[in-house]
């Protein structure tokens, strides 16, 4: 049977008149992007599951009030909505990242590693647990960029407006956090092998 | 007159993430071919963006169930 491809834009118009599948269908397809970006601001799981239902309470609001203006724009829209309400609650809780590798987390964890043996599986498992947690190693202001730009795929500039920095000041930050992340990959004798990866398409 | 243009990582940077120009990659093209640190400094870039990629959680399914439930609870309300 052939599969219709609906776009956000008529996911979105599908839900505000009623279509309750079609809000399953943008949570779906969004649930990844938005708990991830969540996750790595907050950094604690039962925190970043908090806040990702109030991300959709809040976009389930603000969609059947009638008060959506961005069409078309579904994931930008929520992403900041979901940004937001973790920059919030980090602000408030303000924990500097004295993190501790955890490994309650692997619960949550559902990679899809495909035609794989168990042993290869183990070792991305392993390295996409332990890059998440460097990640959370990063100072702040670097995670912050990072995710804004990697994960909510802000441009430099929007994350330059958004934070009230200048380009260059986004862009720096950027840098280090990748540089950052690559000492501490070394440190930990994070060995690396991209040819473990397969690009998502 | 030649303009002389300096890249820098930060240069570097928007190239790894497709914000410069058509003009400005061909500069950034040349200079990763003839500054071997500014290459290095790609090469480890992209390794780790690839392992970005690849971070990528996914919610338990009783919060997205919860989610739902809280959608379809809301719409009988209003």
């Amino acid at each position: 049977m052939e599969k219709v491809q609906v776009n956000d834009s008529e996911l979105v118009s599908a839900y505000i008149k009623g279509d309750e599948n079609a809000f399953g269908t943008l949570v779906e397809k969004y649930k990844h992007r938005i708990y991830t970006t969540i996750y790595l601001v907050v950094k604690t799981e039962e925190v970043a599951q908090d806040l990702m239902q109030d991300t959709f309470i809040k976009a389930i609001k603000t969609l059947r009030g009638g008060r959506y203006n961005e069409e078309g724009k579904f994931l930008p829209w929520i992403l900041r909505i979901a940004h937001n309400l973790s920059i919030d609650y980090f602000r408030r809780e303000r924990r500097y990242p004295n993190v501790v590798f955890e490994d309650g987390s692997r619960v949550f964890n559902t990679l899809n590693f495909s035609e794989d043996s168990v042993e290869t599986l183990q070792i991305k498992r392993e390295s996409h647990e332990q890059l998440r947690s460097l990640i959370k190693c990063l100072p702040e202001q670097q995670r912050e960029v990072l995710v804004m730009r990697h994960y909510e795929d802000m441009s430099f500039q929007e994350i330059a407006d958004a934070t009230g920095v200048s380009i260059n000041t986004a862009l720096g930050r950027m840098r280090y956090a990748l540089i950052n992340l690559r000492k501490m990959m070394s440190k930990t004798k994070y060995a690396y092998d991209t040819n473990l990866y397969i690009k998502s398409k | 007159m030649t303009q002389i243009f300096t890249l820098n990582q930060n240069d570097v940077v928007r190239y790894l993430y497709n914000e410069t120009t058509p003009q400005e990659d061909e500069r950034i093209i040349e200079a990763l071919l003839f500054n071997s640190d500014l290459l290095e400094f790609y090469l480890e870039s992209v390794e780790t963006k690839q392992g970005l990629d690849k971070v990528m959680l996914t919610p338990p399914k009783r919060v997205v169930d919860n989610i739902i439930a809280y959608s379809k609870k809301y719409s009988l309300e209003v």
